[in-house]
């Protein structure tokens, strides 16, 4: 797949502007899922998957060569490509982590507005009398 | 005059004392008092019906608390499986051994609960399905061509899958023994449940009969399965069929270790 465009130049390609703007633009997503964890808007365990993708981004701008390196090896004509799809999967990945988490999630809603009926049900009957509780006799 | 209240009054016990009705409503305030003074009128005690509001905009759930049976009112919509989840767990815990979801809309007819506890009796089965698709209920409402259509591909499928011939697949006017109200109290499908329940308890070698009961078209409100939504259900039932008859396999194995 590689058409032969070499390591040197591809190198090259990547200007210091934007490796500056990728790492400003990891930065500032990194700085926001922190102040979502800080603030308990976002679990730790939720903006996990996020803060190691993030890291794994500021690696890449700061290290251009791995991704040049990695996609090389990977057969990729462009390193854009390579980082393209690999954060396709990446984003694949949370995804599903969400939908578990979502399912989770919607099974313990369930659970609990279903426990909420029943002794909503049970205190109404209860408040008329047709049930008794563990010790009362029902006389004076 | 509330029919669900003046309604006849059985002067015998109460028919099937250990038998729980349970009647999933969302939205169905015009068609519970007919409902239920029907089940009155065939020997039901108020006591036995759970009426389960799945958080209905109309008066669902003043008109059941009226009737004097027993109500459980859902915070939030969770649709036919949640609600029926509910209603299973009202009976666990109220020692019902054995239940009967009708549904809230009227289409079911009382009458034929004693045709499922016959059944249910004679054949020993734990799932006792009301048909509507076995002489001589053919003559009563049988839901619209197409809607046949996708309880024909159902029906082909769990044959298929399970070797067992279940006409109505999709009825929801079922009678459940113990040990499946214990199973879906634990565990219910969210929904368009019937089918994937059904595949289940074929294939976890559970006994399930079929017997005809004459269906009604709906007494007052809608189905919610129209338009788009018949395509998302007969898409999510197909493959909703197939895990539930590798679960019913899974547990069916679990069983015999």
């Amino acid at each position: 797949m590689n058409d032969g465009v070499s390591f040197a130049t591809q190198m090259a390609d990547v200007t210091l502007a934007q490796r500056l703007l990728f790492g400003f633009l990891a930065l500032v997503l990194l700085a926001v899922v922190a102040r979502l964890v800080n603030r308990r808007e976002m679990e730790l365990r939720q903006g996990l998957p996020w803060m190691v993708a993030i890291m794994a981004g500021l690696a890449m701008a700061a290290f251009p060569a791995w991704l040049l390196a990695f996609s090389h090896w990977l057969g990729f004509k462009a390193a854009s490509n390579a980082a393209m799809s690999l954060a396709i999967v990446g984003l694949v990945f949370i995804c599903l982590l969400h939908s578990v988490a979502e399912t989770r999630a919607r099974r313990d809603l369930r659970d609990l507005s279903q426990r909420m009926a029943l002794l909503e049900e049970r205190m109404g009957r209860l408040d008329d009398g047709a049930v008794r509780l563990p010790g009362e006799d029902g006389g004076a | 005059m509330d029919p669900g209240t003046d309604g006849p009054v059985p002067s015998q016990p109460p028919a099937a004392p250990d038998l729980a009705i349970l009647v999933p409503a969302c939205n169905e305030a015009d068609a519970l008092p007919g409902l239920v003074a029907e089940l009155r009128a065939h020997g039901f005690s108020p006591a036995q019906v759970a009426i389960v509001n799945d958080c209905s905009d109309d008066a669902t759930l003043a008109v059941a608390r009226r009737l004097g049976v027993a109500t459980l009112d859902l915070p939030i919509r969770l649709g036919i499986g949640g609600a029926l989840q509910a209603g299973y767990r009202w009976a666990l815990r109220n020692g019902f051994s054995r239940a009967v979801q009708i549904d809230g809309d009227g289409q079911h007819d009382p009458a034929a609960i004693a045709g499922l506890l016959e059944a249910a009796k004679t054949s020993g089965a734990e799932l006792v399905i009301g048909s509507r698709f076995l002489e001589p209920a053919r003559d009563g409402f049988r839901s619209t061509p197409v809607r046949r259509l996708g309880i024909c591909w159902f029906s082909a499928l769990i044959r298929m899958l399970t070797g067992c011939t279940i006409k109505d697949t999709t009825s929801g006017m079922r009678l459940v023994g113990r040990s499946l109200m214990v199973r879906f109290a634990q565990d219910y499908p969210a929904d368009f449940p019937e089918p994937e329940t059904l595949a289940w308890a074929l294939t976890a070698r559970h006994a399930v009969v079929e017997v005809p009961v004459i269906m009604r078209p709906r007494a007052a409100g809608r189905s919610s399965i129209r338009g788009w939504i018949s395509v998302w259900y007969a898409m999510k039932v197909t493959l909703a069929i197939v895990f539930g008859c590798a679960e019913g396999a899974r547990d069916r194995r679990r069983a015999c270790l």
